[in-house]
């Protein structure tokens, strides 16, 4: 039984003004046009010519991206290049003309989510000119299965400090490396969600591997290493899971997912 | 060869993306369109200040989109409010320092360049005087008051958002109730014509 309100028990109170006065708080217009651009969309919701324009510009855009990412991933492939770093730099060549323009789409909403990460943990904000400058990850970094996967946070530096110019041609300033959609990657997770789900860890466990090398900066690597703990456990590798446990928290001290074990 | 049936394997799921990025897209819409009135609110009313709000408002719909194949259709609104509780939380955290007159632009002030006169001015202003006896809960109080208070939710509703038992939410709001009307009588603004709770 829930007690009655103030605003009804006492609707002429000092107390019920208040109160009705904090119902009336209305959100600004710009958080509306933060958290769309921050998701991406929502243009039409505002009427803005700016963000329509910049939602039409990413359907458009995506197509045409990925259909060229995978034209330059195949390239590499037929190419037989097996380094990691020649394949980036193959693929950037051969998209970097519209990767710069997509580059350009995303970084508001990159900086704007970068901004309020700086807002709300004090950290430094990533920006995407930051995640331009770095193409090959620092493998120093905690990874969440050991591999040399780069994360967010993670400290990167230039290509030209890792593969020789002699060997390799490199252009001062790389497109970002070409990776796959937010949708795709939560579709990815999605799967492992659900294996996770229908009690297959080990088939979690190797769809996390797929994940770890086709996103190599994961924008949602917080979540794969929440998973990855999860399969860990349920196949009763504890001590792994314990391990991944402990990195996690370090990684993502303010993270809001619950504790997975 | 190896490399090459793994680019096969993944074209479907290229094509696939599409459809997912899609959906969620308009499902995030129109999450957004109905809840972020809520979102911000309970994020001002629990203490993120105002050039803060629009910045933490976003960081908890980014939080929704990418949990959003988590949430049971329907509990939409409880996971934001669970998750604004969290982000005001830990920027309390981070901003302890900062006090609510600290703001570059107190509502009192915003209002006052708006053309409609009195009586926005006094709204403004006894929102500005909620949020400054808000801010003398602690912190628990404070969630259970403005969620049960403001925001309208149910003690049951507040004791899913929280993980808390339904009698520690009632128990908390029964402090939360007496603390508001001592805050109020202590500024002088204690009326008779409520009864002390």
């Amino acid at each position: 039984m829930n007690p009655r309100r103030v605003v009804e028990e006492a609707p002429h109170s000092i107390e019920a003004q208040l109160l009705r006065a904090g119902r009336a708080i209305q959100p600004p217009l710009s958080a509306y046009q933060k958290t769309f651009a921050g998701l991406g969309g929502g243009a039409a919701a505002l009427g803005g010519a700016k963000l329509a324009s910049a939602v039409t510009a990413k359907s458009a855009f995506g197509n045409l991206l990925l259909g060229t990412a995978i034209k330059g991933i195949a390239i590499g492939v037929v190419t037989g290049a097996t380094l990691l770093g020649l394949v980036q730099v193959t693929t950037g060549r051969v998209t970097s003309s519209r990767q710069s323009d997509a580059a350009t789409r995303v970084t508001t909403a990159s900086e704007t989510r970068a901004k309020t990460v700086h807002a709300v943990t004090g950290s430094k904000p990533v920006t995407q000119s930051d995640e331009s400058q770095v193409l090959a990850p620092q493998p120093a970094v905690e990874q969440v299965d050991g591999t040399t996967q780069p994360t967010r946070s993670a400290k990167y530096v230039p290509v030209s400090n890792v593969v020789s110019s002699d060997v390799l041609p490199v252009t001062p300033r790389l497109p970002a490396q070409p990776q796959g959609s937010l949708g795709e990657e939560v579709a990815a997770l999605d799967q492992i969600r659900q294996a996770l789900d229908s009690g297959q860890a080990q088939r979690a466990l190797d769809l996390l591997g797929r994940h770890s090398q086709q996103f190599l900066a994961p924008r949602l690597a917080e979540e794969a290493h929440f998973f990855r703990i999860k399969a860990l456990e349920r196949l009763g590798r504890h001590a792994e899971a314990e391990e991944a446990n402990a990195r996690f928290r370090r990684n993502y001290p303010d993270s809001v997912l619950p504790e997975p074990r | 060869m190896g490399a090459a049936s793994k680019l096969i394997d993944t074209l479907p799921r290229y094509v696939a993306s599409g459809k997912v990025e899609q959906t969620c897209s308009r499902q995030l819409d129109a999450l957004v369109r109905a809840h972020l009135p809520h979102v911000y609110r309970l994020l001002r009313q629990m203490g993120v200040l105002e050039q803060d709000a629009d910045d933490a408002t976003q960081q908890v719909f980014l939080i929704l989109s990418r949990r959003l194949t988590d949430v049971a259709p329907g509990r939409e609104r409880a996971f934001l409010s669970a998750t604004a509780v969290r982000i005001a939380s830990r920027w309390r955290r981070t901003h302890r320092r900062r006090r609510e007159d600290d703001e570059a632009e107190p509502v009192s002030q915003r209002a006052g360049t708006d053309p409609s006169p009195e009586s926005r001015l006094e709204h403004a202003q006894a929102q500005r005087l909620l949020l400054e006896v808000l801010s003398t809960l602690p912190d628990k109080l404070r969630e259970v008051f403005v969620l049960f208070e403001i925001e309208g939710l149910t003690l049951r509703e507040i004791a899913e958002t929280l993980e808390q038992s339904q009698g520690t939410v009632a128990s908390r709001l029964r402090l939360g109730r007496e603390r508001f009307h001592r805050t109020i009588q202590e500024f002088g603004l204690a009326d008779t014509s409520r009864r002390t709770p």
